[in-house]
């Protein structure tokens, strides 16, 4: 099974770390780079940064664990996102803003294709798990609205990314699609 | 209709259940929601919110076994 992440920031690195021993194909599209503000919430050595994300995480994996992944340092678009999206089996989105959502959402929908998504709210009190046909697109307050990239919010972070790995081990297993609400306090599955 | 409701408010989260319409709309369920959490019925959640506490919330709307309302803050970052 050819499992695809979009995104890997807060949510879709640490994700990655966690899911690094499913025996599947994996891969990442992302196409920021780390930054040095990024090494506080997001799983990046320091090193990495100036690299692009995707090429990153695919080099940490590799070193660390020998993991394989599959890395697309591009931005996903209408025009390339049968290319990047068309082979997967389960998409996995955590992407950061409701545009470039609505764009796999759609995708997914269209073609069908299995498909997970996980958020947080800006200021870190509670983060989603939700497969696609639950699944309720949130725009931001503002375009570039600040994000749960200072210090503090690594609990609720690594929470909601398990989470979602736990999700796709639950797919992988019986196709079951499991939701998660996330707390700081809590984590429910339903 | 005995619905659940889910609520989290500034990281507190606890459970809520009531006989409602499921078809309900969203404002009704966020008046609902503060009278309950104002009134210290919803465990885990301390009751002195603000007015309008829940107004820029959203509601997910859940219909299996057990209907599910979550009322939560919006999600929209990942990456």
């Amino acid at each position: 099974m050819h499992i695809v992440f979009c995104g890997g920031g807060a949510l879709g690195s640490h994700a990655l770390l966690l899911a690094r021993d499913l025996e599947h194909d994996l891969s990442v599209i992302d196409f920021d780079r780390v930054e040095t503000k990024n090494l506080a919430s997001q799983w990046f050595v320091k090193q990495m940064v100036g690299k692009n994300k995707a090429t990153a995480l695919k080099t940490q994996l590799l070193n660390f664990y020998g993991a394989r992944l599959q890395d697309h340092a591009i931005r996903l678009t209408a025009l390339n996102i049968e290319t990047l999206l068309g082979p997967a089996d389960l998409i996995v989105e955590c992407f950061d803003n409701a545009e470039s959502r609505r764009l796999v959402q759609d995708f997914a929908r269209t073609k069908q294709k299995a498909c997970v998504h996980a958020g947080l709210a800006a200021n870190g009190e509670f983060g989603v798990v939700r497969w696609d046909k639950d699944f309720v697109i949130d725009a931001e307050d503002a375009p570039g609205q600040a994000t749960c990239e200072g210090r503090g919010f690594l609990p609720i972070i690594l929470r909601a990314s398990s989470s979602l790995v736990a999700s796709i081990q639950f797919y992988l297993a019986d196709k079951s699609q499991v939701n998660w609400n996330i707390s700081p306090r809590n984590a429910e599955s339903f | 209709m005995n619905v659940l409701i889910n609520i989290t408010y500034r990281g507190q989260s606890g459970n809520y259940f009531v006989n409602i319409d499921s078809g309900v709309d969203d404002q009704t369920i966020k008046n609902i929601c503060e009278e309950a959490v104002r009134n210290g019925e919803v465990p885990g959640i301390s009751p002195n919110i603000p007015k309008n506490a829940f107004a820029n919330f959203v509601i997910d709307r859940f219909h299996g076994n057990q209907t599910r309302f979550v009322v939560r803050p919006k999600v929209p970052f990942g990456a």
